[in-house]
């Protein structure tokens, strides 16, 4: 079953269609929070976000990818929360980089793997605001280009432009890392 | 190939698959002779797999704690205006059936039957309502309390005066 018939069945009430859903886009919009908010925030935001795509799932149209939707809702609940985080001196991916480091402790795969969340938590963090949403919203939430530039409010240029910078940055930094 | 796009732009449409058919097969035929575009899309690729290789992989109880917050709000169909029709349509049933279960007790053996006859107990009602209020008026109900307040009064005084009376009288 596609992920939009399984929204068009939670959008009637069906909570087993809503859990599977859920079980489906965990680990992208953990990563996508993570990556965006930093591990603490992730893990409050995620629960905020499941409530909000429950509470708001009658606004979903199912002629649309509920990749968008899902993520549109992600985004705006992220940027509502770094906004009262903000009154507490809460700056965008604080901590991301720092406590990645002991979320899989383990075999020397895990350890690989988690060297390689660092190096990117670090990398993301010489991006701008706009660039590191971009990346995240494409590798993450999988959303095409045109439903990025609607998400961030700007043209279609501009969102693929973000794009491109992004990438040339990260490279540079992940290569000049591994010298 | 998308004459309106910037020339750099094509490899990130094209892998994120929102050219046109046309577009698709034209950046494909232009691939073979531009060094830069497959260089693009050498990149592209790397950084899905890099994204790929740092996911983050969530507890399961994560996942768990969520769908408990979540299914535990209100269910997520009802609008006000959904509630609205659904409280008519309840409404409109609750009156229908109402209107059967009467009907059926004043059978239609003549049209105006159950009228007159509803007529007959209202005024019949009514007289009693009548009769009722009189019996509970302040006057009925004032007269009976003096009257009861005088009996009291006089057992008073004649207990006083068995009282007074010197022992041995």
């Amino acid at each position: 079953m596609t992920d939009e018939q399984l929204a068009c069945r939670a959008k009637g009430g069906d909570h087993g269609a809503f859990e599977e859903l859920v079980r489906r886009y965990q680990g992208r919009l953990l990563s996508f929070l993570h990556y965006r908010a930093g591990r603490n925030a992730s893990e409050d935001v995620f629960q905020e976000i499941c409530i909000k795509w429950w509470t708001h799932m009658n606004s979903y149209e199912p002629t649309g990818r509920f990749a968008a939707w899902a993520f549109t809702i992600a985004r705006r609940a992220l940027i509502d929360f770094s906004e009262k985080e903000s009154r507490r001196a809460f700056l965008p991916l604080d901590g991301a980089a720092d406590t990645v480091a002991d979320s899989e402790p383990g075999p020397s795969r895990a350890a690989e793997s988690t060297e390689t969340r660092e190096r990117l938590a670090r990398a993301l963090l010489e991006l701008s605001d706009e660039q590191r949403e971009v990346f995240l919203l494409r590798e993450y939430g999988g959303l095409s280009f045109k439903e990025i530039a609607a998400a961030q409010g700007c043209p279609l240029n501009t969102a693929l432009a973000r794009m491109r910078y992004a990438l040339l940055k990260l490279r540079g930094s992940l290569e000049a890392c591994h010298g | 190939m998308d004459e309106t796009m910037p020339h750099e732009d094509l490899p990130f449409l094209y892998q994120s698959e929102e050219l046109s058919d046309a577009s698709r097969r034209s950046f494909e035929g232009h691939l073979s002779s531009c060094a830069e575009c497959r260089a693009a899309l050498g990149s592209i690729g790397w950084a899905a797999d890099l994204a790929h290789a740092a996911a983050i992989t969530p507890e399961p109880s994560l996942a768990r704690r969520a769908l408990l917050s979540s299914l535990g709000t209100p269910a997520p169909a009802w609008s006000w205006a959904d509630w609205g029709s659904s409280a008519g349509m309840g409404f409109g049933l609750a009156f229908a059936v109402g209107l059967f279960l009467f009907r059926s007790s004043h059978p239609a053996t003549d049209a105006l039957s159950w009228r007159s006859g509803l007529t007959a107990e209202i005024s019949e009602l009514s007289g009693r309502l009548d009769g009722l209020d009189t019996d509970l008026s302040v006057e009925a109900w004032n007269v009976e309390f003096n009257d009861g307040m005088d009996e009291l009064r006089r057992g008073q005084q004649g207990l006083q005066r068995q009282l007074a009376r010197p022992e041995g009288v």
